[in-house]
């Protein structure tokens, strides 16, 4: 049973990582009252699990291994959402091709860092989130969160593999959408 | 910028797949482990032969820089706040818990 000196533990080592925690969550449920649940239900199963916790592994990637699985389980279910799975094969350096990058860099101009900046939280957000499933997730952990591909394996219980193979497309489809969602229109006038 | 020549690997994505003789100077090999070198999931050996070309390549340069300036991008402003109370919940919610 879980005593006060275990929850003393438990606040010391995890509650440091409940802002990413809950800015996943918010990646995955799309709202702030799901993620909230979705969050506090995490930490309570972890809470609950501690005893399984061996101090000094990465305990980041264990609390997100919860996160994950208990969205899985129990959010994914109830939003219903039927969730489309396929990407097409994207292009290499997407992004950095439309905006000139290539002769750019030639001629010694960075447009391109211009376009980034003026990317807007609410744009970078949107295309992380119109990712499917399958890809946003992966891309969630490795360019967000920071976890290495073996991490991010574990996390999800896939082969590396595939985190490799998802993480590449995915960033590929995330670039596709930064363009339409946050640089297209900025720079291709209306009409034209 | 080199981008007929193909790698010999059978899948280019794949870090611990043959790339010795893939490096020299070749950019289309560079690109496909631009990911990777980002990553910080590459072997040191490889790690230095890649920034080698770097060094001496401005075109593989300037796209590498991008892509990693848009990593930063997107991990600053991908990010959520967390709401203030939601911490003072949870330990609520752990001390129920733990009396249970």
């Amino acid at each position: 049973m879980a005593s006060v000196a275990d929850q003393a533990d438990f606040e010391r080592l995890a509650m440091e990582h409940l802002p990413s925690l809950y800015s996943g969550a918010f990646r995955m449920t799309h709202n702030r009252a799901d993620a909230e649940d979705l969050v506090q239900e995490a930490m309570l199963k972890a809470y609950r699990g501690f005893g399984n916790f061996e101090e000094g592994t990465n305990i980041k990637a264990w609390l997100f291994r919860i996160l994950t699985n208990t969205y899985i389980n129990t959010y994914r279910a109830k939003q219903r959402r039927p969730e489309q799975e396929a990407l097409g094969e994207g292009e290499e350096l997407f992004l950095y091709r439309k905006l000139g990058g290539l002769e750019a860099a030639a001629l010694g101009r960075s447009a391109e860092d211009f376009a980034l900046d003026q990317l807007t939280d609410g744009e970078v957000k949107a295309a992380v989130d119109a990712l499917p499933e399958a890809f946003r997730l992966p891309v969630l952990l490795a360019d967000v969160e920071g976890f290495h591909y073996k991490e991010i394996a574990e996390i999800l219980d896939v082969p590396i593999g595939t985190v490799m193979s998802r993480l590449h497309r995915g960033r590929k489809a995330l670039q596709k959408a930064l363009w339409e969602f946050g640089i297209e229109h900025r720079l291709v006038p209306h009409g034209s | 910028m080199n981008t007929s020549s193909r790698t010999p690997s059978s899948d280019p994505h794949d870090p611990f797949g043959p790339i010795d003789e893939t490096i020299g100077g070749d950019c289309s090999a560079m690109i496909a482990r631009l990911d990777h070198f980002l990553d910080g999931e590459l072997t040191e050996q490889r790690r230095t032969k890649i920034q080698a070309h770097l060094d001496g390549c401005p075109t593989c340069y300037s796209a590498f820089d991008f892509e990693a300036e848009l990593r930063i991008v997107v991990r600053s402003r991908a990010y959520t706040e967390v709401p203030p109370d939601l911490a003072s919940r949870i330990r609520s919610a752990l001390g129920s818990a733990t009396a249970d």
